[in-house]
Protein backbone atom coordinates (compact mmCIF):
# COMPACT_ATOMS: atom_id res chain seq x y z
CA UNK A 1 0.00 0.00 0.00
CA UNK A 2 1.25 3.58 -0.59
CA UNK A 3 1.87 6.07 1.87
CA UNK A 4 -1.42 8.62 1.87
CA UNK A 5 -1.21 12.62 2.90
CA UNK A 6 -3.83 14.73 3.60
CA UNK A 7 -2.80 18.14 2.41
CA UNK A 8 -5.80 20.42 2.65
CA UNK A 9 -8.76 20.23 4.55
CA UNK A 10 -11.97 22.94 5.10
CA UNK A 11 -15.24 23.52 6.32
CA UNK A 12 -18.21 25.59 6.16
CA UNK A 13 -19.85 27.00 9.52
CA UNK A 14 -22.42 24.39 10.09
CA UNK A 15 -25.28 25.84 10.93
CA UNK A 16 -28.57 27.12 8.78
CA UNK A 17 -27.90 27.89 5.33
CA UNK A 18 -31.56 27.92 4.17
CA UNK A 19 -30.58 30.48 1.15
CA UNK A 20 -27.29 28.58 -0.50
CA UNK A 21 -28.15 24.90 -2.65
CA UNK A 22 -25.77 21.87 -1.74
CA UNK A 23 -23.41 22.78 -4.24
CA UNK A 24 -22.82 26.25 -3.20
CA UNK A 25 -22.39 24.57 0.47
CA UNK A 26 -19.85 22.70 -0.77
CA UNK A 27 -18.32 25.07 -2.76
CA UNK A 28 -17.12 26.89 0.22
CA UNK A 29 -14.80 24.30 1.69
CA UNK A 30 -13.91 22.57 -1.68
CA UNK A 31 -12.25 25.99 -2.20
CA UNK A 32 -10.88 26.49 1.31
CA UNK A 33 -9.29 22.77 1.05
CA UNK A 34 -8.07 23.23 -2.53
CA UNK A 35 -5.93 26.60 -1.61
CA UNK A 36 -4.92 24.79 1.53
CA UNK A 37 -3.36 21.57 -0.51
CA UNK A 38 -1.79 23.97 -2.79
CA UNK A 39 -2.93 21.55 -5.74
CA UNK A 40 -5.61 23.01 -8.71
CA UNK A 41 -8.55 21.33 -9.26
CA UNK A 42 -7.53 20.30 -12.51
CA UNK A 43 -5.14 17.98 -10.83
CA UNK A 44 -7.85 16.07 -8.98
CA UNK A 45 -7.97 12.25 -10.13
CA UNK A 46 -10.97 11.64 -8.75
CA UNK A 47 -13.76 12.54 -5.90
CA UNK A 48 -15.96 11.06 -3.35
CA UNK A 49 -18.37 12.92 -2.23
CA UNK A 50 -20.73 11.80 1.39
CA UNK A 51 -23.96 12.62 1.92
CA UNK A 52 -27.11 10.64 3.64
CA UNK A 53 -30.04 12.75 2.61
CA UNK A 54 -28.53 13.83 -0.64
CA UNK A 55 -30.54 13.79 -4.41
CA UNK A 56 -28.63 11.17 -6.97
CA UNK A 57 -27.13 14.37 -8.66
CA UNK A 58 -25.60 16.25 -5.69
CA UNK A 59 -21.98 14.67 -5.83
CA UNK A 60 -21.49 15.50 -9.77
CA UNK A 61 -23.11 19.18 -9.31
CA UNK A 62 -20.78 19.56 -6.34
CA UNK A 63 -17.48 18.54 -8.07
CA UNK A 64 -18.64 19.70 -11.94
CA UNK A 65 -18.98 23.21 -10.16
CA UNK A 66 -15.24 23.81 -10.53
CA UNK A 67 -15.39 21.87 -13.74
CA UNK A 68 -16.18 19.26 -16.04
CA UNK A 69 -12.76 17.48 -16.11
CA UNK A 70 -14.43 13.92 -16.54
CA UNK A 71 -13.02 12.43 -13.23
CA UNK A 72 -14.85 9.54 -11.89
CA UNK A 73 -17.33 11.02 -9.54
CA UNK A 74 -18.91 8.46 -5.71
CA UNK A 75 -21.17 9.44 -3.82
CA UNK A 76 -21.10 7.53 -0.34
CA UNK A 77 -24.43 6.70 1.61
CA UNK A 78 -23.77 5.67 4.87
CA UNK A 79 -26.40 7.62 7.33
CA UNK A 80 -24.27 9.51 9.87
CA UNK A 81 -20.79 7.83 8.45
CA UNK A 82 -21.10 9.31 5.33
CA UNK A 83 -18.66 11.45 5.24
CA UNK A 84 -15.92 8.88 6.49
CA UNK A 85 -16.92 6.24 4.31
CA UNK A 86 -16.15 8.97 1.51
CA UNK A 87 -12.79 9.82 2.69
CA UNK A 88 -11.97 5.90 3.25
CA UNK A 89 -12.84 5.25 -0.26
CA UNK A 90 -10.66 7.77 -1.07
CA UNK A 91 -7.70 6.71 1.09
CA UNK A 92 -8.25 3.36 -0.34
CA UNK A 93 -8.11 4.50 -4.03
CA UNK A 94 -4.73 6.94 -3.17
CA UNK A 95 -3.41 3.84 -1.10
CA UNK A 96 -3.62 1.33 -3.99
CA UNK A 97 -2.32 3.11 -6.73
CA UNK A 98 -4.76 3.69 -8.51
CA UNK A 99 -5.11 7.32 -8.21
CA UNK A 100 -2.78 9.76 -6.68
CA UNK A 101 -4.99 13.00 -6.22
CA UNK A 102 -8.07 12.63 -4.89
CA UNK A 103 -11.05 14.51 -3.32
CA UNK A 104 -13.52 13.82 -0.42
CA UNK A 105 -15.95 16.13 0.26
CA UNK A 106 -19.08 15.79 2.53
CA UNK A 107 -22.66 17.73 3.14
CA UNK A 108 -25.48 17.92 4.25
CA UNK A 109 -28.92 20.12 4.28
CA UNK A 110 -31.17 18.75 7.15
CA UNK A 111 -35.22 18.93 7.50
CA UNK A 112 -36.67 19.76 10.38
CA UNK A 113 -37.35 17.59 13.69
CA UNK A 114 -36.30 14.18 14.12
CA UNK A 115 -34.91 12.27 12.04
CA UNK A 116 -36.62 8.96 10.84
CA UNK A 117 -34.83 5.63 10.97
CA UNK A 118 -35.79 4.90 7.77
CA UNK A 119 -38.90 4.80 5.41
CA UNK A 120 -41.75 2.77 6.64
CA UNK A 121 -42.47 1.78 2.76
CA UNK A 122 -39.17 0.53 2.18
CA UNK A 123 -38.70 -1.19 5.90
CA UNK A 124 -38.81 -4.84 6.94
CA UNK A 125 -39.72 -3.91 10.55
CA UNK A 126 -41.62 -1.21 9.02
CA UNK A 127 -43.85 -1.58 12.67
CA UNK A 128 -41.21 0.38 14.45
CA UNK A 129 -41.70 3.94 12.53
CA UNK A 130 -45.35 3.72 13.16
CA UNK A 131 -45.23 2.89 16.61
CA UNK A 132 -42.37 5.45 17.79
CA UNK A 133 -39.86 2.93 17.98
CA UNK A 134 -37.16 4.96 16.02
CA UNK A 135 -36.61 7.91 17.27
CA UNK A 136 -32.88 7.88 17.78
CA UNK A 137 -32.19 9.50 21.14
CA UNK A 138 -34.61 7.23 22.89
CA UNK A 139 -31.96 4.27 21.59
CA UNK A 140 -29.13 6.25 23.66
CA UNK A 141 -30.96 7.33 26.33
CA UNK A 142 -32.11 3.56 26.97
CA UNK A 143 -28.78 2.36 26.78
CA UNK A 144 -27.55 5.26 29.53
CA UNK A 145 -30.32 4.46 31.37
CA UNK A 146 -29.19 1.26 31.91
CA UNK A 147 -25.83 2.04 32.38
CA UNK A 148 -27.16 4.23 34.66
CA UNK A 149 -28.34 1.37 37.08
CA UNK A 150 -24.79 -1.20 35.58
CA UNK A 151 -22.48 1.84 36.49
CA UNK A 152 -24.26 4.62 38.68
CA UNK A 153 -23.93 6.86 35.52
CA UNK A 154 -25.69 10.60 36.52
CA UNK A 155 -27.08 12.99 35.08
CA UNK A 156 -24.17 15.32 36.01
CA UNK A 157 -21.92 12.98 34.10
CA UNK A 158 -24.28 13.52 30.76
CA UNK A 159 -24.43 17.49 31.56
CA UNK A 160 -19.82 17.20 31.98
CA UNK A 161 -19.91 15.99 28.27
CA UNK A 162 -22.61 17.86 27.03
CA UNK A 163 -21.08 21.45 28.95
CA UNK A 164 -17.43 20.31 27.55
CA UNK A 165 -18.79 20.83 24.18
CA UNK A 166 -20.55 23.72 24.55
CA UNK A 167 -16.73 25.01 26.43
CA UNK A 168 -15.14 24.47 23.21
CA UNK A 169 -18.20 25.46 20.37
CA UNK A 170 -17.18 29.27 20.67
CA UNK A 171 -14.14 28.82 20.41
CA UNK A 172 -14.52 26.96 16.80
CA UNK A 173 -15.19 29.48 14.12
CA UNK A 174 -16.81 26.43 12.28
CA UNK A 175 -19.26 25.62 15.15
CA UNK A 176 -22.73 25.59 14.82
CA UNK A 177 -23.47 26.70 18.44
CA UNK A 178 -21.53 29.56 19.49
CA UNK A 179 -23.00 30.17 22.85
CA UNK A 180 -21.14 28.95 25.85
CA UNK A 181 -23.81 26.50 28.13
CA UNK A 182 -23.13 25.42 31.62
CA UNK A 183 -24.09 22.09 33.08
CA UNK A 184 -26.39 23.68 34.78
CA UNK A 185 -28.14 25.59 32.03
CA UNK A 186 -28.04 21.50 30.12
CA UNK A 187 -29.96 19.83 32.81
CA UNK A 188 -32.64 22.73 33.24
CA UNK A 189 -33.16 22.29 29.43
CA UNK A 190 -36.37 20.14 28.17
CA UNK A 191 -36.20 16.43 28.16
CA UNK A 192 -36.52 14.98 25.09
CA UNK A 193 -35.93 10.88 25.70
CA UNK A 194 -35.63 10.39 29.55
CA UNK A 195 -32.91 11.18 30.40
CA UNK A 196 -31.76 12.93 27.44
CA UNK A 197 -32.34 16.53 27.30
CA UNK A 198 -32.20 19.24 24.44
CA UNK A 199 -29.16 20.55 25.09
CA UNK A 200 -27.10 17.01 25.20
CA UNK A 201 -28.76 16.49 22.21
CA UNK A 202 -26.90 17.77 18.64
CA UNK A 203 -28.72 20.41 17.31
CA UNK A 204 -30.10 20.19 13.45
CA UNK A 205 -27.33 21.88 11.42
CA UNK A 206 -26.40 21.84 7.72
CA UNK A 207 -23.15 22.50 6.93
CA UNK A 208 -20.22 20.87 4.47
CA UNK A 209 -16.66 19.95 4.73
CA UNK A 210 -13.95 18.75 2.25
CA UNK A 211 -10.62 17.61 2.49
CA UNK A 212 -7.53 17.10 -0.51
CA UNK A 213 -5.74 13.98 -0.05
CA UNK A 214 -2.52 12.88 -2.20
CA UNK A 215 0.32 9.88 -2.17
CA UNK A 216 3.66 10.98 -0.42
CA UNK A 217 5.39 10.81 -3.27
CA UNK A 218 3.00 12.70 -5.72
CA UNK A 219 2.92 15.35 -2.41
CA UNK A 220 6.58 15.98 -2.62
CA UNK A 221 5.78 17.80 -5.74
CA UNK A 222 3.47 20.19 -4.45
CA UNK A 223 5.48 20.25 -0.84
CA UNK A 224 4.48 18.32 1.34
CA UNK A 225 5.97 20.12 4.46
CA UNK A 226 2.13 20.29 5.91
CA UNK A 227 0.84 16.96 5.11
CA UNK A 228 -0.23 14.60 7.57
CA UNK A 229 -0.05 10.73 6.86
CA UNK A 230 -3.34 8.49 6.81
CA UNK A 231 -1.58 5.78 8.85
CA UNK A 232 -4.89 3.25 8.30
CA UNK A 233 -8.44 3.25 7.70
CA UNK A 234 -10.80 0.59 9.08
CA UNK A 235 -14.54 0.04 9.30
CA UNK A 236 -17.63 -2.27 10.40
CA UNK A 237 -21.13 -3.12 10.70
CA UNK A 238 -22.16 -4.54 14.17
CA UNK A 239 -22.49 -8.66 14.82
CA UNK A 240 -25.04 -10.10 16.48
CA UNK A 241 -23.96 -10.19 18.96
CA UNK A 242 -24.12 -6.07 19.27
CA UNK A 243 -27.33 -6.10 18.80
CA UNK A 244 -29.59 -4.49 20.95
CA UNK A 245 -34.13 -4.40 21.20
CA UNK A 246 -33.39 -7.37 18.32
CA UNK A 247 -32.32 -6.51 14.89
CA UNK A 248 -33.55 -4.46 12.54
CA UNK A 249 -32.31 -1.61 10.36
CA UNK A 250 -32.49 0.64 13.56
CA UNK A 251 -29.99 -0.80 15.88
CA UNK A 252 -28.89 3.22 15.98
CA UNK A 253 -24.90 2.73 15.33
CA UNK A 254 -22.92 1.67 18.70
CA UNK A 255 -25.06 2.33 21.38
CA UNK A 256 -25.86 -0.94 23.09
CA UNK A 257 -22.08 -0.80 24.78
CA UNK A 258 -19.40 -0.02 21.95
CA UNK A 259 -18.53 -3.64 21.06
CA UNK A 260 -18.57 -2.33 17.24
CA UNK A 261 -16.04 0.25 18.25
CA UNK A 262 -13.93 -1.90 20.32
CA UNK A 263 -13.52 -4.52 17.59
CA UNK A 264 -12.94 -2.22 14.90
CA UNK A 265 -10.46 -0.06 17.42
CA UNK A 266 -8.53 -3.37 18.61
CA UNK A 267 -7.99 -4.13 14.59
CA UNK A 268 -6.54 -0.36 13.84
CA UNK A 269 -4.19 -0.84 16.99
CA UNK A 270 -3.02 -4.64 15.77
CA UNK A 271 -2.42 -3.21 12.67
CA UNK A 272 -0.28 -0.23 12.95
CA UNK A 273 1.18 -1.15 16.31
CA UNK A 274 -0.02 1.32 18.34
CA UNK A 275 -2.56 1.70 21.75
CA UNK A 276 -4.84 4.29 23.21
CA UNK A 277 -1.72 6.14 25.52
CA UNK A 278 0.20 7.08 22.20
CA UNK A 279 -3.01 8.75 20.88
CA UNK A 280 -3.80 12.20 23.09
CA UNK A 281 -6.44 13.11 20.63
CA UNK A 282 -10.08 11.75 19.49
CA UNK A 283 -12.73 13.08 17.43
CA UNK A 284 -15.58 10.88 18.55
CA UNK A 285 -19.21 10.11 17.03
CA UNK A 286 -21.24 11.17 20.36
CA UNK A 287 -24.73 12.99 19.00
CA UNK A 288 -25.74 12.60 22.15
CA UNK A 289 -24.40 12.93 25.69
CA UNK A 290 -23.36 9.92 27.30
CA UNK A 291 -22.04 8.88 23.63
CA UNK A 292 -18.68 9.96 25.14
CA UNK A 293 -19.02 7.90 27.76
CA UNK A 294 -19.03 4.28 25.46
CA UNK A 295 -16.75 5.74 23.14
CA UNK A 296 -13.65 6.00 25.52
CA UNK A 297 -14.66 2.76 27.89
CA UNK A 298 -14.33 1.20 24.07
CA UNK A 299 -11.64 2.60 22.53
CA UNK A 300 -9.58 1.80 26.08
CA UNK A 301 -8.65 4.97 27.81
CA UNK A 302 -10.68 3.61 31.08
CA UNK A 303 -12.34 0.84 32.07
CA UNK A 304 -16.05 0.33 31.30
CA UNK A 305 -18.04 2.41 33.48
CA UNK A 306 -15.75 4.76 34.01
CA UNK A 307 -16.23 7.05 31.17
CA UNK A 308 -18.91 9.46 32.81
CA UNK A 309 -16.31 9.88 35.84
CA UNK A 310 -13.66 10.90 33.43
CA UNK A 311 -15.90 13.68 31.63
CA UNK A 312 -16.84 14.64 34.84
CA UNK A 313 -13.33 15.30 36.41
CA UNK A 314 -12.21 16.53 32.80
CA UNK A 315 -10.22 13.83 32.31
CA UNK A 316 -11.17 14.47 28.69
CA UNK A 317 -10.56 18.17 27.84
CA UNK A 318 -7.71 19.96 25.77
CA UNK A 319 -5.53 19.87 28.75
CA UNK A 320 -6.77 16.27 30.24
CA UNK A 321 -5.24 12.31 29.66
CA UNK A 322 -7.04 12.31 25.97
CA UNK A 323 -8.40 15.67 24.54
CA UNK A 324 -12.40 14.41 23.51
CA UNK A 325 -14.17 16.36 20.42
CA UNK A 326 -12.03 19.86 20.63
CA UNK A 327 -13.93 20.85 18.20
CA UNK A 328 -17.15 21.31 20.13
CA UNK A 329 -18.34 17.26 19.02
CA UNK A 330 -21.46 16.68 17.66
CA UNK A 331 -23.45 18.51 20.66
CA UNK A 332 -21.77 21.64 19.47
CA UNK A 333 -20.23 21.56 16.33
CA UNK A 334 -22.84 20.20 15.35
CA UNK A 335 -24.29 17.26 13.09
CA UNK A 336 -24.68 17.49 8.92
CA UNK A 337 -24.76 13.79 8.61
CA UNK A 338 -22.24 14.03 5.68
CA UNK A 339 -20.09 16.72 6.66
CA UNK A 340 -19.16 15.31 10.20
CA UNK A 341 -16.67 12.37 9.04
CA UNK A 342 -14.38 15.13 6.71
CA UNK A 343 -15.11 17.71 9.32
CA UNK A 344 -13.54 16.00 12.12
CA UNK A 345 -10.63 14.46 9.96
CA UNK A 346 -10.63 18.94 9.37
CA UNK A 347 -10.06 19.21 13.06
CA UNK A 348 -7.61 16.29 13.70
CA UNK A 349 -5.58 17.89 10.66
CA UNK A 350 -5.60 21.19 12.20
CA UNK A 351 -4.53 19.99 15.30
CA UNK A 352 -1.52 17.46 14.42
CA UNK A 353 -0.10 20.34 11.95
CA UNK A 354 -0.28 22.43 15.09
CA UNK A 355 -3.16 25.01 13.69
CA UNK A 356 -5.91 24.44 15.99
CA UNK A 357 -6.29 27.86 16.92
CA UNK A 358 -7.89 28.68 20.57
CA UNK A 359 -8.54 25.20 20.40
CA UNK A 360 -4.88 23.82 20.29
CA UNK A 361 -4.17 21.05 22.56
CA UNK A 362 -0.85 21.59 24.56
CA UNK A 363 0.69 18.67 24.10
CA UNK A 364 1.80 18.82 20.50
CA UNK A 365 0.13 15.68 19.48
CA UNK A 366 1.72 13.28 16.64
CA UNK A 367 -0.77 10.65 16.30
CA UNK A 368 -5.03 11.60 16.26
CA UNK A 369 -8.18 9.58 15.98
CA UNK A 370 -11.74 10.04 13.79
CA UNK A 371 -14.09 8.34 14.82
CA UNK A 372 -17.63 8.37 12.75
CA UNK A 373 -20.83 6.14 13.62
CA UNK A 374 -23.81 5.59 11.41
CA UNK A 375 -26.65 3.93 11.88
CA UNK A 376 -24.92 0.49 12.33
CA UNK A 377 -21.72 1.12 10.71
CA UNK A 378 -18.53 2.70 11.89
CA UNK A 379 -15.50 4.39 10.06
CA UNK A 380 -12.31 5.00 11.67
CA UNK A 381 -9.15 6.80 10.72
CA UNK A 382 -5.93 7.23 12.88
CA UNK A 383 -3.91 10.09 11.61
CA UNK A 384 -0.05 11.02 12.24
CA UNK A 385 2.34 13.78 11.62
CA UNK B 1 -61.48 5.17 -2.93
CA UNK B 2 -62.79 2.79 0.21
CA UNK B 3 -66.33 3.07 0.94
CA UNK B 4 -68.22 0.99 3.84
CA UNK B 5 -70.46 -1.39 1.85
CA UNK B 6 -73.63 -1.73 4.58
CA UNK B 7 -73.54 -4.88 6.31
CA UNK B 8 -69.76 -5.64 5.02
CA UNK B 9 -67.71 -7.04 8.13
CA UNK B 10 -64.86 -4.89 9.50
CA UNK B 11 -61.80 -6.65 9.64
CA UNK B 12 -58.70 -6.72 12.05
CA UNK B 13 -55.17 -6.31 10.29
CA UNK B 14 -52.28 -5.82 11.83
CA UNK B 15 -50.16 -3.49 11.42
CA UNK B 16 -46.94 -5.29 10.48
CA UNK B 17 -47.34 -9.10 9.60
CA UNK B 18 -45.87 -11.74 10.90
CA UNK B 19 -44.95 -10.54 14.46
CA UNK B 20 -47.78 -12.16 16.40
CA UNK B 21 -50.53 -14.66 15.51
CA UNK B 22 -53.57 -16.08 17.52
CA UNK B 23 -53.19 -19.20 19.53
CA UNK B 24 -55.42 -22.26 20.19
CA UNK B 25 -55.81 -20.99 23.31
CA UNK B 26 -57.78 -17.67 21.81
CA UNK B 27 -54.92 -15.14 22.84
CA UNK B 28 -52.02 -13.79 20.79
CA UNK B 29 -48.87 -14.56 21.10
CA UNK B 30 -45.43 -13.27 19.70
CA UNK B 31 -43.57 -15.35 16.73
CA UNK B 32 -39.76 -15.61 16.82
CA UNK B 33 -37.30 -17.62 14.88
CA UNK B 34 -35.07 -19.86 16.53
CA UNK B 35 -31.65 -21.41 14.87
CA UNK B 36 -31.40 -25.20 15.07
CA UNK B 37 -27.49 -25.50 14.86
CA UNK B 38 -26.09 -22.22 16.71
CA UNK B 39 -29.57 -22.06 18.93
CA UNK B 40 -29.95 -17.90 18.81
CA UNK B 41 -33.56 -16.66 19.12
CA UNK B 42 -34.82 -13.68 17.12
CA UNK B 43 -37.67 -11.63 17.36
CA UNK B 44 -38.78 -10.74 14.80
CA UNK B 45 -38.61 -14.12 13.38
CA UNK B 46 -35.67 -14.37 10.77
CA UNK B 47 -35.72 -16.04 7.60
CA UNK B 48 -32.14 -16.95 8.21
CA UNK B 49 -29.84 -16.92 11.06
CA UNK B 50 -28.62 -13.98 12.14
CA UNK B 51 -25.60 -15.35 13.55
CA UNK B 52 -24.25 -18.43 11.50
CA UNK B 53 -26.72 -17.29 8.03
CA UNK B 54 -28.56 -21.23 8.19
CA UNK B 55 -32.42 -21.20 6.65
CA UNK B 56 -32.81 -24.44 9.21
CA UNK B 57 -34.45 -22.39 12.01
CA UNK B 58 -37.98 -23.39 13.62
CA UNK B 59 -40.80 -20.47 14.09
CA UNK B 60 -42.28 -20.46 17.95
CA UNK B 61 -44.43 -18.53 20.06
CA UNK B 62 -42.29 -16.57 22.65
CA UNK B 63 -43.36 -16.25 26.20
CA UNK B 64 -45.96 -13.87 27.14
CA UNK B 65 -44.10 -12.15 30.06
CA UNK B 66 -40.73 -10.66 30.23
CA UNK B 67 -38.93 -8.22 32.17
CA UNK B 68 -37.88 -4.66 31.32
CA UNK B 69 -34.60 -4.43 31.00
CA UNK B 70 -34.25 -0.32 30.00
CA UNK B 71 -36.72 2.44 28.87
CA UNK B 72 -36.98 6.22 27.94
CA UNK B 73 -39.90 8.66 28.29
CA UNK B 74 -40.45 9.92 24.71
CA UNK B 75 -41.69 13.40 24.61
CA UNK B 76 -40.97 14.03 20.81
CA UNK B 77 -43.03 12.78 17.86
CA UNK B 78 -40.77 10.91 14.99
CA UNK B 79 -41.65 11.34 11.41
CA UNK B 80 -44.20 8.44 10.72
CA UNK B 81 -45.48 7.76 14.34
CA UNK B 82 -49.25 7.36 14.90
CA UNK B 83 -48.16 7.47 18.95
CA UNK B 84 -48.66 10.25 20.81
CA UNK B 85 -46.06 11.33 22.79
CA UNK B 86 -45.44 11.09 25.71
CA UNK B 87 -45.22 7.32 25.68
CA UNK B 88 -43.06 4.94 27.19
CA UNK B 89 -40.69 3.09 25.18
CA UNK B 90 -38.56 -0.06 26.97
CA UNK B 91 -36.42 -3.02 25.38
CA UNK B 92 -38.27 -5.98 27.49
CA UNK B 93 -35.91 -9.06 27.79
CA UNK B 94 -37.60 -12.37 26.97
CA UNK B 95 -37.23 -15.95 29.21
CA UNK B 96 -35.93 -16.93 25.76
CA UNK B 97 -32.75 -14.82 25.70
CA UNK B 98 -34.08 -11.93 22.88
CA UNK B 99 -34.66 -8.84 23.61
CA UNK B 100 -38.00 -6.75 22.38
CA UNK B 101 -38.33 -3.17 21.49
CA UNK B 102 -41.83 -1.93 22.17
CA UNK B 103 -44.30 0.31 23.39
CA UNK B 104 -45.44 0.11 27.65
CA UNK B 105 -48.42 1.35 28.07
CA UNK B 106 -51.31 0.90 30.44
CA UNK B 107 -49.35 2.22 32.93
CA UNK B 108 -48.21 5.13 35.38
CA UNK B 109 -45.03 6.59 33.40
CA UNK B 110 -43.47 7.16 36.71
CA UNK B 111 -43.60 3.99 37.65
CA UNK B 112 -41.82 2.05 35.35
CA UNK B 113 -38.75 0.42 36.36
CA UNK B 114 -36.13 -1.80 36.03
CA UNK B 115 -36.84 -5.65 35.93
CA UNK B 116 -40.64 -4.74 35.98
CA UNK B 117 -42.55 -7.94 35.08
CA UNK B 118 -44.70 -6.99 31.64
CA UNK B 119 -46.43 -9.18 29.90
CA UNK B 120 -47.52 -8.65 25.95
CA UNK B 121 -50.87 -7.89 24.68
CA UNK B 122 -52.49 -6.83 21.46
CA UNK B 123 -54.15 -3.57 20.92
CA UNK B 124 -55.93 -1.18 18.27
CA UNK B 125 -53.77 1.58 17.36
CA UNK B 126 -55.82 3.04 14.14
CA UNK B 127 -58.49 2.65 11.77
CA UNK B 128 -57.45 2.47 8.36
CA UNK B 129 -59.27 3.68 5.84
CA UNK B 130 -62.02 0.98 5.29
CA UNK B 131 -62.77 1.17 8.54
CA UNK B 132 -60.69 -1.95 9.61
CA UNK B 133 -59.51 -1.82 12.84
CA UNK B 134 -55.70 -1.82 12.64
CA UNK B 135 -53.79 -3.97 15.78
CA UNK B 136 -50.21 -4.03 17.25
CA UNK B 137 -48.39 -5.72 19.76
CA UNK B 138 -47.65 -3.28 23.30
CA UNK B 139 -46.86 -4.69 26.92
CA UNK B 140 -48.13 -3.66 29.89
CA UNK B 141 -47.43 -4.40 33.64
CA UNK B 142 -47.98 -7.95 34.25
CA UNK B 143 -51.63 -8.60 35.72
ZN1 LIG C 1 -27.41 -20.10 13.50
Amino acid sequence: MNEVVVMGVGTLRFGRWPNKSVIEMAEVPIEIALKDSGIPFKDIQAAYVGSELGHFPDARMIVQNFGWTGIPISQMQQACASGSAAFREAYFSVASGRYDVVLVAGYEKMGKGLIPGGVPEQDKEYHLHYMGLDVTPARIAMAIKRRMLTYGDTAEMLAAEAAQCFEYGPLNPYAHNQKKYTAADVLASPMICSPITLLMSCPISDGASAAIICSRKKAKQYGDSRAITVAGSFAGTPDYNDLMGGPGPHIGGDFKGGKLTARVSKEAYEKIGIGPEDIKIVQCHAPFAGGGFICIEALGYCREGEGGKWFLEGKTKIDGQVAVNTDGGLIARGHPLGATGVAEIGELVRQLRGEGGALQIPNKPKVAMAHNVGLGCLNLHILKK
Amino acid sequence: MSENVAGAEKMTIPLQEGLFEMGSDGKYHLVASRCKSCKLTFFPKRKYCGKCGSADVEVFNLSDRGKVYTFSQVDRKSVYTIIEPPYMEADVEMPEDVHIYTILDQCDLKSVDFGMNVEVYVDKVKQDEAGNDVIAFKFKPAA
